[in-house]
Formats: structure tokens, C-alpha cells, sequence
């Protein structure tokens, strides 16, 4: 099924495997039995541990070649052994990982149990599953096998190494959905470049590489050309790290650009369906009622070019990249196509706005200089790594004030009949978070001696299940915002 | 679980905090004062305005922080006021208590205090400083359904 890029088509159920929405063809089991995984994961197993049983059996043999001399006479034949010994042992985990895991599905739960020598054994209620997460990479596909993953309310999810046929039965058993017409959309290759080279990804490998060759320089280089005089020009090595670090980096925006690219999403009978990827095929079927907040996130330059990127936070700490980095006005009919917004109830804004709203970040950035020379009169040896970390601070904290100031505009508190939807700088990217009024986990409002004068606070919502996913807003009307939330329980 | 009355934390929380407070206040000052009489000849002064303000810290705070902190029990939430210097309000509406738990240290063994943890769905809230019947009482209100 062809769908128009970056644009909502209303069909039935599409027959391709990856946009198939309505996978539950399959009759509904009243009991299963116990099932073992695919015997591929004998494979995945073995090759995970072979690094390790290899450096163990060699470690073994060279402490025997040391207390018997006489092996060093058969050091090819040993060798041979030594390798066959770690395939040996590999492949005997493999086994004894594929024998101890079962899984086993019945008409309101899923069973799952490994382990060899701690068994750990999930029991998970249909009812708890939030999600159910199947991808197929390289390997896995040339096997004929996918990994599903059973996504609940727990950080740590239960993982299952199935076939094709068993692996869309549990999903569709997990996660069913009838048929009926879906709602398709598909990502624009420009959006998928937009996100990849985000300007985040500028700021955060600035920030990594020029601390970290200029500490190389101060700590290693330096005194080595005091002992060694063959190390000459250091610098070309610092520039060296630099450049390794501009090819990985490089890799991340291609790894990036692959691995979300053919997004696309469709929503049929309350179950969201995400698939993206192209060497590594990743499928999310996710209950949209147990969706608890939408994240809508927008970095300075996707500011000021008005583009945005928008993500779904379930309980379990899980984010789901739900669109990539696309216009304002598009992003957000399409969120309020999937999630309507409710009545509007009222709003709290920030006492003040522009730069007087981001002064206290702006004074941060401005304290850096007179603490630069502080620390250089106290460690003199770190000549270089002090200046350029101080200079990479102030940089990264004046694009933290800049995105603040940016976002004055649109920092505070809506309330809606349905939901609360906060705006303010998370990091160094502007975020608006929408979270469902059932979702509300805790309200924090906060003030410091100085607001408690001006009679102003700062604000957090945290989402149930997202503890780390927080946005906070400062600045807002202590009386009028204290009403507000406690309107909201 | 409908007491709109703020509800302040039992007096003795005044001198659990003061313990609390005493032994870090009492080591840094005594370390402040070694580092002056090492490293500065004309140390005396400074020293003892050290161990004065210490004393005064000891004396002050705990009371400071015992007034303003209270919590109010609502029918759908409650609200935890607190904080010394920076004030802080949180709400947790009632629905997101996934369960309570009740902690004691042995310094509040000896003062007979009970922290009641009320797990939420969105971490750990702490309420310190009650006495085994408010502590009781607050529980099961909360575990009403």
C-alpha cells in the first residue's frame, strides 16, 4: 500500500506484513501450552558468550603451557583445541539458555520464565501489557525469527526470541485489534535528515570532544614528550581524537537516519501501530489508552526554522518516537488528530518574558568567566583543559538562556478538560509535555526567598510511570498557579 | 481521607532534626577550625565565629523547618508543604499511591517517630516526623478506597 509522505490516509487494513494493522487473525487460544523459543537463540546465545569462553579457555591454556613445558611442543594441535573448546562451551550455554526458557500463553496472561542459574519467571496479566515490540534484524531475518518484546509497566521488559508465524501470534494475542479503517502516516525523507542532524547532536559533540582532547593534551601528551622525546607534535594526536570523534559522530547521524528511516505509524481500534527501520525492522503495537503523556520537543534551530519532533511516554520510563522533526502547524494536527485536545480551561503565563525570563540562566553563563580564573590560579598544570571546558560551559549555558529566552513566548501552564500541557527548557531543547489528567503523578511548585518576594514559583509535572521525563516552568504566579493544579486533581 | 486542615508534624521532629543536623555541623566546624589553625596564623577569630554560627544553626534551623513544614489531606489529594529556604509544594493525587511503607531509623526509635514513604507511581514521597498514630491513621485513610 502506497501512503502520500508526511500526510494522513484513511484505508482499510493494508495486506503488507509491516503495515498490516489488524494482525489478530489468529483465533484466540483459551490455554496454551509451554513453548520453548526459537532454536536460532541457541545461536545468539552461543555468539554472545564466545568472546568470553575464548579468553577463558586461552587463559587456561597458556597458565598450562607455563606449569607444563612439554605442551609447547603442540602448540598448533593445542590451539585447535583451544579453539573447539570455546565453540564447544558456547554452544552448550546456547543450549542450556534455549532449554531453561519457556514461555507459555494462556487466555489472560503470559508466562515467561530463563535463567540457568537465577531463574526469573514474569508473569504478566494481558491487561498490564502496555506494548509489544517486535523487530527483526539481519541475522534474526536470514534465521526466519524475530525478537518480541512484552512492554509493561516494568523498566526491565521480558525479551523472546520467536519464529515469524509464533512471533505475530503472541503479538496479535497481546495486542489484538479488529478490523476496521486505520489512519496511516508516513515520514518525508527531509524530516528523517532534520532530525538526524539536529542541533542538539552540534552542542552535545562540542561539548564532548573539546574537554576530552584538550584533558588528553593536558594529562598524557605532555608529560610524555617530557619522557619521549619521539612525541614531537602532540597536538596532531589531539586533533586525531577529535577526528575519531567527528566519524563517530558522523556514524550516529547515519545510524540515526537508517534506523528511523520507512517511519510510519497507523492507528486502528485504539492500538497504535509504529514501524521504522530498514536494515533492523522495529514494530511497536502500543495501546493508545495507556499512552500517558505526548512530549512535543523543538531544539533552537528547529525553533527558528518552526520544526518539531514528537514523542509518546508510557509508564516504564518508555519513549516511542512517534513523529520525526516536521513543521509546527503539521505536528500539531496531527497529534491532535490522534490525541483531540479536550476544552480549553484556562492558562497560567510567566511574569515576565524575553530576557528578563531567562536572567537567572544568563547570570549563570556570565559567572563562568570570573570562575575560569579562579580555577586556573588553582591548577596550573590543567592549562589547557580549563579554559576550554570553561569556554564549552559558557557556550552550553548560553544556549540553554538563548533557548529560554527564545521560548518565553510559549513557557507556562494550559490546562485542559482532558489533560495539562506544560512548555518549558528541558536540556537544550524547548519541551511541551502533555500529560493526560489520569497521568498526573506528582505537581511540584517551587520558590526560592527571591520568588517568594516577587511572589512567583517554578513548576513540574511529572508524569505517572516517567520520573525523568519532567519539564519544568519557571516563573509563573504563585497564587494563581497553586489554584490551577489543585483545579487539575 | 477529607481533612482540608494543613496538619503540622509531631514537636518532637524538632529534635530528631536537631541530631540529625548536630553531628554533620559539629565535624565540619571542627575540621574548619583544623584547617584555620593549620594553614593560618591568625585563625582565632575565625574559628570561633565558625563553632558560634554552627551552634546558632543547630539552635535555629530545626525550628525554622519544623514550622514550615505541614501536610493537608484532601479527598482526591494530598499536599506536602515544606522546604528551609527554598519552599516546596508537591501534590500527589490519591490515585497515584501505589502503596505506603512506614521507616524507622534509630534515632527515631528512641524519639518514638515514624516516616511514612508513600510509593507513587511517579517515585518516593517522604512525610518524616509523625507520631505512630497520626502515622496509622494517615495510612489507612489513604488506603481507603
Amino acid at each position: 500500500m502506497r501512503m502520500p509522505a508526511g500526510g494522513w490516509e484513511f484505508t482499510h487494513p493494508a495486506p503488507s506484513p509491516r503495515l498490516r494493522v489488524n494482525a489478530g487473525h489468529f483465533p484466540q487460544r483459551e490455554a496454551g501450552g509451554v513453548r520453548r523459543q526459537s532454536r536460532c537463540l541457541i545461536i545468539f546465545a552461543a555468539l554472545r558468550v564466545l568472546p568470553g569462553s575464548a579468553s577463558l579457555i586461552s587463559f587456561v591454556w597458556l597458565t598450562l603451557r607455563r606449569l607444563i613445558p612439554s605442551l609447547s611442543q603442540h602448540n598448533r594441535m593445542c590451539g585447535s583445541l583451544v579453539v573447539l573448546f570455546a565453540l564447544l562451551l558456547s554452544v552448550l550455554w546456547g543450549v542450556a539458555v534455549w532449554l531453561r526458557g519457556d514461555w507459555e500463553l494462556t487466555a489472560d496472561r503470559i508466562r515467561i520464565s530463563r535463567g540457568i542459574f537465577l531463574r526469573r519467571e514474569s508473569l504478566i496479566s494481558k491487561k498490564a501489557v502496555i506494548s509489544a515490540h517486535s523487530e527483526r534484524t539481519i541475522l534474526s531475518g536470514i534465521m526466519g525469527c524475530r525478537w518480541v518484546t512484552v512492554r509493561t509497566a516494568d523498566r526491565h521488559p521480558d525479551r523472546l526470541l520467536l519464529s515469524e508465524q509464533a512471533a505475530s501470534m503472541l503479538t496479535a494475542q497481546l495486542v489484538p485489534s479488529r478490523p476496521g479503517p486505520c489512519r496511516s502516516y508516513r515520514a518525508p525523507s527531509s524530516a528523517l535528515w532534520l532530525s538526524a542532524l539536529g542541533g542538539e547532536g552540534f552542542a552535545a559533540f562540542f561539548s564532548a570532544v573539546a574537554p576530552l582532547s584538550s584533558l588528553l593534551w593536558d594529562m598524557v601528551i605532555k608529560p610524555l614528550q617530557a619522557h619521549f622525546s619521539l612525541i614531537t607534535n602532540g597536538r596532531d594526536l589531539a586533533l586525531g581524537t577529535a577526528a575519531v570523534w567527528g566519524v563517530v559522530w558522523l556514524f550516529k547521524i547515519l545510524h540515526s537516519r537508517i534506523s528511523s528511516a520507512r517511519a510510519n505509524f497507523s492507528l486502528a481500534d485504539g492500538r497504535l501501530r509504529l514501524c521504522r527501520g530498514v536494515i533492523s525492522l522495529r514494530t511497536d503495537m502500543v495501546y493508545s489508552s495507556r499512552v500517558c503523556a505526548v512530549e512535543t520537543r523543538s531544539s533552537l534551530l528547529g525553533c527558528l526554522l518552526k520544526k518539531q519532533s514528537c514523542s509518546l511516554l508510557t509508564p516504564g520510563e518508555r519513549r516511542y518516537a512517534l513523529l520525526p522533526t516536521e513543521g509546527s502547524r503539521r505536528l500539531r494536527i496531527e497529534t491532535a488528530t490522534l490525541f483531540p485536545h479536550g476544552d480549553m480551561i484556562c492558562a497560567v503565563r510567566p511574569l515576565s518574558l524575553g530576557l528578563s525570563y531567562a536572567s537567572g540562566r544568563w547570570m549563570a553563563c556570565i559567572a563562568v568567566l570570573p570562575a575560569l580564573s579562579i580555577l586556573r590560579g588553582l591548577f596550573p598544570a590543567l592549562s589547557v583543559t580549563i579554559p576550554v571546558a570553561g569556554s564549552v560551559a559558557a557556550l552550553l549555558l548560553a544556549w540553554r538562556a538563548l533557548a529560554s529566552t527564545v521560548s518565553s513566548g510559549r513557557a507556562g501552564l494550559t490546562q485542559f478538560a482532558d489533560s495539562a500541557e506544560i512548555t518549558g527548557v528541558k536540556g537544550l531543547s524547548i519541551r511541551t509535555l502533555r500529560v493526560f489528567r489520569p497521568s498526573i503523578g506528582i505537581i511540584r511548585i517551587t520558590q526560592s526567598p527571591l520568588s517568594r518576594q516577587l511572589s512567583r514559583c517554578s513548576l513540574r509535572i511529572i508524569p505517572r510511570g516517567n520520573r525523568r521525563s519532567s519539564v519544568k516552568c519557571v516563573k509563573l504566579p504563585f497564587e494563581r498557579t497553586v489554584k490551577v493544579c489543585e483545579r487539575m486533581m | 481521607m477529607a481533612c482540608a486542615v494543613p496538619q503540622k508534624c509531631a514537636p518532637r521532629f524538632r529534635t530528631l532534626l536537631r541530631l540529625y543536623l548536630c553531628l554533620p555541623l559539629v565535624l565540619s566546624s571542627a575540621l574548619l577550625v583544623l584547617c584555620l589553625a593549620y594553614f593560618s596564623p591568625v585563625s582565632a577569630f575565625v574559628s570561633g565565629v565558625a563553632v558560634a554560627l554552627s551552634i546558632v544553626a543547630v539552635a535555629i534551623l530545626p525550628g525554622m523547618y519544623y514550622e514550615r513544614r505541614f501536610y493537608t489531606r484532601h479527598r482526591r489529594w494530598l499536599k506536602l508543604e515544606g522546604g528551609l529556604f527554598v519552599r516546596t509544594i508537591t501534590l500527589i493525587p490519591r490515585e497515584q499511591i501505589v502503596c505506603t511503607r512506614l521507616r524507622r531509623g534509630p534515632l527515631e526509635r528512641i524519639l518514638g517517630l515514624y516516616t511514612v514513604v508513600l510509593v507513587t507511581s511517579a517515585g518516593p514521597v517522604f512525610m518524616p516526623g509523625l507520631l505512630r498514630e497520626d502515622a496509622a491513621r494517615l495510612r489507612e485513610l489513604i488506603e481507603q478506597p
